[in-house]
């Protein structure tokens, strides 16, 4: 038995060395897919199977006769047992969104490889690790918050250091992806009127849910689908007719109205749009992910992308930077996201019914979201790589008409065609499919090709392709009213602080006045990435992900640290290697979005390069915005340097004997669930 | 529900429709294996959906399922859903 196991594990250990060899040597012919499925599936194996047993066993010792905050503090409400795959649905569901899906579709300039090398390798042994370490900490610490644990492990400094991370995060993702959905929806009557009806969809279902059916959301969220589903059929109709015009918007319009819809979905009670939204596209997400799983599987397409393109150099014109370090922050949530220690640290410790449920539910959830990466990678590099650039690059880098793009796109040995485009859009019912920048039209592209070649054929490639889009906007829409009131809460918080009112959840004037601060502060950087002739996507996409990695950054921080003061210091290199490498990329990454001398890249060069121009007050405000991307990215590698170095005083503290390891866990109480556990 | 169940999140009635299910099918391994999944897969549903967190609501308050009810089921929970971080 034992040695079958063996052969077992040493074929999936070949198998998997085989597929990523393919990947990786593959050059002059195009590759199938299932290549990339394949040395994904067999490094997840392996990596569950072999790292997080060790890092459970050496590293965190998980201790499964130690009660956990959820049966020491059993509420029914937060605090609550749960089974473990209920847990891990739940936790998936949570750190599930867009990002996976976008990042490795704007990495894909880069080529294949790249994206792909790093959602694997980055997820077995960073994200993983990170999610699984944090979830573990927070349960030994009665369910605490990151910033919690930042302050009580690290100090005070750290604390407030995370606060502003995660403010700074919140803004500009809600500014980035609100950026997304309108390069989405711009001209696209289909779209505009599908996404447009999951407004009025999900208000239904509020009321159906509190006064004709109360509680019963499963139900409702099937009927909301339903509903949804007719809205795509219903947009097609639209688009033919003559109200097409009325829902034909532009860029300004479309980011008046979901400035307007954010602050809405703020201040309204929860029951009426957030709670049916959030329904809804949770239950959306979840099927339309499992249909495309088994979509790429069944259709195995082969990857029209090359391994490695010559944009690897830093001249990209989907995003300008180099291979190192901007692909390692373009994709977070696939490989490594700091935004998952607030989930981690969040709602999921309080359900966790024994210590060594963790590593199924923290290392286990980010391999299947690592996975949802693999996918958004095979979605867009089934593209024609000329499509592809056609589609992502922002007028400014490619030319400023179609004519222009074309032209440049081919010269760079990426053929497309006028016609080619032309037959696209119609085939999808679109005008026109040039300058869609950020990401979700070409996703959307790519998975409507994968499911025209699955089910329906090429005459229902447009309903696909609309499919796909509400299925993004959907998830955006609700990261935006989400966020926006957490982020909302969280300046009330704050704001409690200087005058006790401003702090009260319920007063409406603190209500709206932060909501007001809240969209005011997202809608501002959306405003810049519409007006960015660049596409807006070249600015903020690697802000965000800056902030986002220097969130993780943080995050491991928290964690060596109380390895570290556990006295397990000989492995504190299981979460100081990751920690490491991110900050070397963001540190990197940041230096070249301030002080790269090439505009398109430095933030600072660009203000430079456009100051030479007639003194309008548009040029005005484009320098000061320039100069305020450069400060926040800069305010923030200050702020994390400073975590770092505390954390570093810490543990040289801990390891020279100067201060005694301890760190502040709940005590120890032994389980009552002894033989379950056992 | 027996507070402390290792199951946490099913609801009286789900707990009922599963012991029907593996008595009738539990002959069968495979059915049997096929009907726990698809427990599973609905307890999840119904977790992420908060259905059995209402369910435990009534259980604790020893309400009915009504319209009062769950607009106090859904106030209590107002504050925790609002701050519920949903990744990017």
């Amino acid at each position: 038995m034992r040695i079958a196991k063996i052969l077992i594990w040493l074929g999936i250990a070949a198998l998997g060395a085989l597929a990523l060899a393919t990947i990786a040597w593959s050059r002059k012919e195009s590759i199938s897919a299932l290549w990339l499925v394949t040395a994904a599936l067999c490094s997840y194996a392996l990596g569950y199977r072999f790292y997080s047993k060790f890092v459970a066993a050496k590293v965190l010792a998980l201790d499964a006769m130690r009660a956990t905050p959820a049966e020491r503090l059993e509420n029914g409400r937060d605090f609550v047992r749960t089974n473990k795959w209920v847990v891990f649905g739940h936790h998936f569901a949570a750190i599930a969104g867009p990002g996976p899906l976008l990042g490795p579709v704007l990495a894909a300039q880069f080529g294949y490889l790249p994206g792909t090398l790093w959602i694997i390798v980055g997820a077995v042994f960073a994200g993983c690790v990170q999610d699984f370490v944090i979830l573990l900490f927070s349960v030994r610490r009665d369910g605490k918050s990151l910033g919690q644990m930042a302050r009580d492990e690290i100090g005070k400094t750290a604390g407030v250091v995370s606060f502003v991370a995660v403010i700074s995060i919140i803004i500009v993702l809600l500014a980035v992806v609100a950026l997304v959905i309108v390069n989405a929806l711009r001209s696209s009557p289909w779209g505009a009127f599908t996404i447009g009806m999951t407004i009025p969809i999900a208000l239904l279902m509020g009321v159906y849910l509190r006064y004709v059916r109360p509680g019963r959301v499963m139900e409702a969220s099937a009927l909301g689908f339903l509903l949804v589903v007719l809205g795509i059929f219903g947009g097609q109709w639209v688009s033919h007719s003559s109200a097409a015009s009325f829902f034909t918007l532009g860029v300004t319009t479309l980011a008046v109205l979901i400035i307007a819809y954010s602050f809405a979905a703020s201040a309204l009670p929860v029951w009426l749009l957030l709670a049916p939204r959030d329904y809804l596209s949770t239950f959306v997400k979840l099927g339309t992910i499992a249909i495309l799983v088994v979509g790429i599987i069944l259709v195995h397409p082969h990857l029209q992308m090359p391994a490695l393109t010559r944009f690897v150099d830093g001249t990209g014109p989907v995003f300008a930077g180099n291979l190192f370090p901007f692909a390692f922050i373009t994709i977070a949530c696939g490989a490594i996201s700091g935004f998952h220690s607030l989930i981690s640290s969040g709602t999921t410790p309080k359900l966790i019914a024994c210590e060594k449920q963790t590593r199924m539910v923290g290392y286990g959830a980010m391999l299947a979201e690592s996975f949802v990466g693999i996918m958004a990678v095979i979605a867009a590099c089934t593209l024609l790589p000329g499509t592809y650039f056609a589609v992502n690059s922002g007028p400014g880098m490619v030319g400023g008409s179609p004519a222009a793009a074309v032209a440049t796109i081919s010269q760079w040995g990426f053929p497309v065609t006028m016609n080619d485009m032309n037959a696209m859009a119609d085939a999808v019912g679109e005008k026109t499919l040039f300058f869609r920048t950020g990401g979700a039209p070409a996703f959307a592209l790519g998975m409507a090709k994968i499911f025209s070649d699955s089910l329906g054929g090429k005459a229902v490639m447009a309903i696909w392709y609309h499919f796909a889009i509400m299925f993004e906007a959907l998830f955006i829409l609700t990261v935006l009213d989400a966020g926006t009131r957490v982020g909302r809460f969280m300046l009330q918080d704050a704001l409690g602080h200087i005058w006790k009112p401003l702090g009260r959840t319920s007063w409406y004037p603190s209500i709206v006045a932060c909501s007001a601060l809240m969209v005011g502060a997202w809608g501002y950087f959306l405003w810049q990435g519409i007006r960015d002739p660049l596409g807006g996507i070249n600015s903020l996409w690697p802000l965000f992900g800056i902030c986002n990695q220097l969130l993780a950054a943080v995050a491991l921080c928290v964690a060596t640290t109380i390895i570290v003061k556990m006295g397990r210091a000989r492995y504190m290199w299981v979460t100081l290697g990751p920690l490491g490498w991110l900050v070397a990329v963001t540190f990197t990454a940041s230096w070249h979005k301030i002080f790269n001398p090439n505009p398109l890249i430095g933030f600072l060069a660009h203000a430079h390069q456009i100051a030479g121009g007639p003194a309008t007050a548009d040029l005005q405000r484009r320098i000061f915005n320039d100069r305020l991307d450069a400060a926040v990215a800069g305010l923030l590698v200050v702020l994390v340097t400073v975590i770092v170095i505390e954390s570093v005083v810490q543990w040289v503290s801990v390891i020279s004997g100067r201060k005694k390891a301890a760190c502040n866990e709940t005590p120890f109480v032994p389980t009552q669930y002894a033989e379950e556990a056992l | 529900m027996r507070s402390g169940d290792p199951v946490i999140g099913t609801s009286t009635h789900t707990v009922g429709r599963e012991s029907w299910t593996t008595a009738a099918l539990g002959c069968v391994p495979v059915v049997r294996w096929c009907a726990a999944l698809f427990q599973t897969v609905r307890t999840t549903l119904r977790e992420i959906f908060d259905e059995n967190a209402y369910d435990r609501y009534l259980q604790r308050t020893r309400e009915a399922r009504s319209v009062e009810s769950y607009r106090e089921f859904m106030r209590e929970r107002e504050a925790g859903l609002a701050k519920c971080p949903r990744c990017c």
